[in-house]
């Protein structure tokens, strides 16, 4: 690498979005190179002390407001289990257009999705947490996805999609039978540097409509989505952002 | 998409806003409007991030907001920006000035807005290039190249500001 390469490259770097090809050749500059460590020490001085401003919080005043304007508006998407009972049981859509009832039972099935979606990011950080403690990462050890797919046959009552994003940084490690939720989930594992990825995927139950929620709990990151059929949660301690870059080319590996 | 999820991002949707309005009031303002244009426009919400589908949309309001003061007052965007917060420093204002959290907070509220956003967008909000670039509407090269001169005036900002008495 030369010192041009790498001065195009070095924030990249400190930013943690480089993948791990351009990290390795990076890193080996900048222990050779004075004036180019001295570059990225630069760049890690400005970025700690932009650490030290603080972020505006929003006052309560606006958040009272806000909350007020999310609550006066109207629902957006009936949960899709509402939704069919209602084409079937005209007297319920009746009972569906008094705005109480409707509101009153918005509320409770919101409730419950947040609740189940938090108990979810318990059990895949225990899942992660337990596949790292017992030292069971993976049930098939394997980079090949061509070797991990088959071996889900018969295990979990779908065929998960296995993908190999060594290109980004993201080498697969292997594959694992886990249970979240009370349900079996194809767990993928696939390592960043040091740092562990477990990726959990399991069949959609009812037609839960695509989110992605990101919880911060013990210093573990969680991303999730639904996408063709499939529920995913990923997880791992690594940076919310590197994380995030992993989550976005998995998603779009998965649906190539 | 849950209510609970688009509540959860106020405090960003808040950073920004007032990082690019340069002040309270405004940034309120621009926050209130931007849930009720995420909420009406909720449907084309496909998946994706959410919180840079939010903040996007707080952005445009931003920009929406100035050009409406811009035609009400004559004023130029970085004249509003500087209305509130860069006054001439007093005596005693110099003495916080020293104050590391507050110079850098100084020297970021100087950049050109193209430049501050991706400041705040990636250094206070923590998003990928990618995640900004959706943000602001603009290629992942864009944001790498305004990041690197964005830190290049801030660097020349801050050593300038050290090196006085």
């Amino acid at each position: 690498m030369t010192c041009e390469d790498a001065e195009r490259l070095v924030e990249a770097y400190a930013d943690g979005e480089l993948a791990l090809e351009g990290t390795l050749a990076l890193e080996g500059h900048v222990d050779r190179c004075e004036a180019c460590a001295a570059r990225l020490v630069r760049v890690r001085v400005l970025k700690d002390a932009l650490r030290a401003v603080p972020s505006f919080r929003a006052p309560e005043a606006l958040a009272a407001h806000v909350r007020a304007t999310v609550a006066a508006a109207p629902p957006r998407h009936a949960p899709a289990m509402w939704t069919r009972r209602r084409r079937w049981q005209p007297w319920l859509a009746a009972a569906a257009s008094l705005a109480v009832v409707s509101l009153g039972l918005m509320a409770v099935v919101r409730q419950r999705a947040s609740l189940a979606d938090a108990a979810t990011t318990e059990a895949v950080i225990e899942g992660h947490v337990r596949s790292l403690m017992a030292g069971h990462l993976t049930d098939v050890a394997s980079t090949d996805r061509h070797t991990v797919k088959p071996w889900f046959a018969g295990r979990v009552d779908f065929s998960p999609t296995v993908v190999d994003l060594a290109s980004d940084g993201f080498p697969l490690i292997g594959g694992r039978l886990d249970y979240i939720n009370h349900h079996a989930a194809a767990a993928l594992v696939y390592k960043h540097r040091e740092h562990a990825i477990n990726v959990f995927a399991w069949p959609q139950a009812s037609g839960a409509p695509s989110h992605v929620t990101r919880s911060d709990a013990r210093g573990y990151h969680v991303i999730s989505w639904t996408r063709g059929g499939v529920v995913v949660w990923i997880v791992s301690d690594l940076a919310l952002a590197e994380l995030e870059q992993f989550a976005t080319r998995l998603d779009a590996a998965m649906h190539d | 998409m849950s209510d609970e999820q688009l509540l959860s991002h106020l405090d960003a949707a808040y950073n920004l806003a007032r990082w690019l309005m340069g002040n309270s009031a405004d940034a309120e303002d621009v926050v209130q409007e931007a849930y009720v244009r995420a909420l009406a426009g909720a449907d084309r919400f496909r998946g994706g991030d959410q919180r840079a589908w939010l903040l996007a949309i707080v952005r445009n309001a931003c920009y929406s907001s100035h050009r409406r003061q811009r035609v009400r007052q004559a004023t130029d965007f970085d004249e509003t920006m500087h209305g509130e917060d860069t006054v001439t420093p007093s005596p005693e204002q110099r003495a916080i000035d020293r104050d590391t959290g507050r110079r850098v907070r100084l020297a970021v509220e100087r950049l050109a807005p193209d430049f501050r956003e991706v400041i705040v967008l990636r250094e206070f909000e923590g998003l990928s290039y990618k995640q900004i670039a959706d943000v602001v509407a603009a290629p992942v090269g864009t944001v790498m190249s305004r990041l690197s001169r964005a830190r290049a005036q801030l660097q020349a900002a801050l050593t300038e500001d050290g090196g006085r008495p």
